[in-house]
């Protein structure tokens, strides 16, 4: 009799969630770029947001890192992934075309840049000076302070072996500091952390190219009118009343959704085949 | 106590003072600048375990190229001291990493520096401000008490020795003071008394001069008209009138030097003393008797006093001697000085009168320089008694002392005291 009660149970509460998948709920994937709660904070107007606009419940799931949260959105086990150039490089690369719903701009721009930096009385003047020089990287993963750099001082002819040293520091603040206190000649950082730090004495060695933005992208299994009103309500988010307040929320400066096209990567796309083919990423 | 004894007690008292006033301000003052040191090695060595330690985390965090962080760590260290006023660290090549500063207006700071290394031989450098005005209200709060105890301490002592030591010593000198008035007064008193009594004296001894010689002259006359009339005895009385007379002369002009010498003003010159009795001793013998007397008068001998006075004293004391050798046919009279020729060191010159005739009794020479006191009677040594009383008169007047040595039938010594030179 107990028995019996539990298996009604069982099988009451597996027919309820079948019935609100088969509802249409659309679930929105976050990297963990930050914390969970930050995260969830960040983007919970937005999935308020979109839920108004497609009529459907969305529900946020942040990936224990970077790698599942491409599997995820590869395999279409969620509905619409928010993430960074790279991620996105890979994710094409690794499982085909997705539909593309939106790029982010900041202060109005969807691409951004990085600085190879040096002290503002250096003598170097191009990337080639940099041979016998040593190098302050920030991460290893990260685009504007390793990956891109690393790319441009390959095609100036600077490896790592012509390098007196390289070292990665973390983030791009000590990368600044550590070319500023003279113990590194130079150093990469993304453009922000270089005007941060500029006027108390750095100046620019190279600039990087531009790169697009963190882009939203969907799943293929997704309907296509679904996807069609999804894309609408990011296009037009900047025109909403509380639209800038909701981009606020996930990253201050943010000001509009813009679109973009898979083609807008291409350029990073060369970079990591370059890197690849000298072995620098796997 | 005397008015020296006074005076010295007064300056030992203020000195006292002195000195312990001046100890007390050295005492301050080494408290004082013990405690800054103490406390400004405590603000040091406080530092410099500081900066051990927060030099080990800086070095750690440089050699990790973690700059970001030193930012951090800057403003939580400076923000648990709340005496750093700056703390900053500044790479070799003079970037400032971090800094950190903290608006105190006005504050008393002091300047740490310590240079730190890291890596394969790089060094940077931790500066560090401090507000150092808790030590200097300290001791302004410590220098207050210490003056304050200080001055309590003077007046607490001021008052003590004033009731016990000033005070008195005020009343003592006030009364001395008011006894010695008093004494001025009494000699004032006594010396015109005095005065009165020799004027007194004087103007009798002038004016019995002349019914003296009234009464000498007449009695002269008679006696001279009516001796064939008379008989043996009643010119004996009449030689006895003359002789009264005479010897009352003498008593009276004796007693008038005595009184023009206390009159007269004393006139200092160098005197030659051995000349002056070489005279006394010549007008000696015009009016004695001739008589065999050895005479030694040393020579150059010479003192500063009064000429005509010290004649007198000569006269006097080589008309005593004259007068009581008379019985001795070898006799012998001398004049000389104890310390002939000395210098400096001894101001009075002691001479000396000596005499080999009857001298006289010890037992009586307290009453040798009184006047009108004689040791022998009048039968065998003629004299008025005044003489010496006048010797020792003009020698007290030149400041001088006078005494006699004798033994009876063994001649007398008469010594006198006379300034060597003015003083």
């Amino acid at each position: 009799m107990n028995r019996g009660l539990t298996y009604s149970f069982i099988l009451f509460i597996s027919i309820i969630s079948s019935i609100v998948d088969a509802s249409d709920q659309l679930i929105l994937g976050i990297h963990p770029y930050k914390s969970y709660n930050k995260l969830l904070n960040a983007f919970t107007p937005l999935s308020e947001y979109l839920s108004k606009k497609t009529g459907k419940p969305v529900r946020i799931i942040i990936s224990k890192d970077y790698q599942t949260h491409i599997e995820k959105i590869g395999l279409n086990k969620i509905d619409i992934a928010y993430m960074g150039p790279a991620s996105y490089v890979k994710l094409i690369n690794q499982y085909g075309k997705k539909p593309i719903l939106a790029c982010q701009a900041i202060n109005g721009k969807p691409s951004f840049q990085g600085k190879i930096i040096i002290r503002k009385n250096s003598m170097l003047s191009s990337l080639s000076d940099l041979k016998g020089k040593n190098f302050a990287f920030g991460d290893a993963n990260s685009t504007m302070s390793h990956l891109v750099p690393r790319y441009m001082l390959l095609k100036a002819g600077v490896t790592a072996k012509n390098l007196s040293e390289y070292k990665f520091l973390g983030s791009h603040d000590n990368v600044a500091l550590a070319v500023l206190a003279g113990d590194f000649d130079a150093g990469a950082v993304k453009e922000a952390v270089f005007y941060k730090y500029k006027d108390r004495g750095l100046k620019t060695l190279a600039t990087t190219p531009a790169l697009s933005e963190h882009i939203f992208v969907t799943s293929n299994k997704l309907k296509p009118a679904t996807i069609n009103s999804l894309r609408a309500a990011f296009l037009s988010l900047a025109k909403e009343s509380d639209g800038l307040n909701i981009m606020h929320n996930i990253k201050p400066g943010m000001t509009d959704m813009l679109p973009v096209n898979d083609n807008d990567y291409d350029n990073l796309r060369e970079i990591f085949q370059t890197l690849q083919r000298t072995n620098i990423i796997k | 106590m005397t008015p020296d004894k006074l005076k010295k007690n007064r300056t030992l008292i203020w000195k006292f003072t002195a000195i312990l006033v001046a100890f007390i301000v050295i005492f301050d003052i080494l408290v004082i600048t013990q405690q800054t040191r103490l406390l400004e090695d405590e603000t040091i060595s406080r530092t410099n375990q500081e900066f051990a330690l927060f030099g080990k985390l800086i070095a750690g965090l440089l050699t990790k190229n973690d700059y970001a962080y030193i930012e951090d760590s800057i403003s939580r260290w400076s923000q648990k001291q709340n005496d750093i006023i700056n703390l900053q660290v500044i790479a070799h090549n003079g970037f400032v990493i971090a800094s950190y500063k903290r608006k105190v207006p006005d504050a008393k700071h002091k300047r740490f520096q310590r240079v730190i290394q890291y890596g394969k031989n790089k060094t940077a450098t931790i500066t560090m401000t401090r507000d150092i005005s808790s030590v200097t209200k300290a001791i302004n709060t410590l220098s207050i008490q210490l003056v304050t105890f200080s001055i309590i301490l003077v007046t607490l002592l001021g008052f003590l020795l004033q009731r016990t030591a000033i005070q008195p010593l005020q009343k003592e000198i006030i009364d001395h003071e008011q006894t010695e008035d008093k004494l001025r007064q009494h000699t004032i008193k006594l010396r015109e008394i005095n005065n009165e009594l020799e004027t007194f004296s004087y103007s009798l001894s002038h004016d019995l001069r002349a019914p003296l010689r009234a009464i000498t002259s007449f009695s002269q006359i008679i006696k001279e008209e009516a001796s064939q009339k008379l008989n043996a005895e009643e010119n004996g009385y009449f030689n006895r009138i003359l002789n009264a007379s005479n010897r009352m002369a003498e008593l009276i002009d004796d007693m008038l030097a005595l009184a023009r010498v206390t009159q007269s003003n004393i006139q200092f010159t160098a005197v030659n003393l051995s000349k002056l009795a070489d005279e006394a001793r010549e007008r000696l013998m015009l009016i004695g008797t001739k008589r065999n007397i050895t005479w030694r008068i040393h020579e150059d001998l010479s003192a500063y006093a009064d000429q005509n006075m010290i004649a007198l004293v000569f006269d006097n004391l080589f008309g005593n001697a004259y007068k009581y050798t008379g019985k001795n046919p070898d006799a012998n009279i001398e004049f000389g000085c104890i310390y002939p020729d000395t210098g400096v060191d001894m101001p009075d010159n002691v001479y000396f009168i000596r005499d080999n005739g009857v001298g006289f009794d010890m037992q009586y020479s307290n009453k040798l320089f009184k006047p009108f006191q004689r040791l022998h009677n009048d039968s065998s040594f003629e004299g008025t008694g005044i003489g010496l009383a006048t010797v020792q008169r003009i020698i007290h007047l030149h400041d001088g002392k006078i005494w006699a040595e004798s033994e009876k039938d063994k001649g007398a010594t008469f010594y006198f005291t006379l300034n060597a030179s003015p003083k």
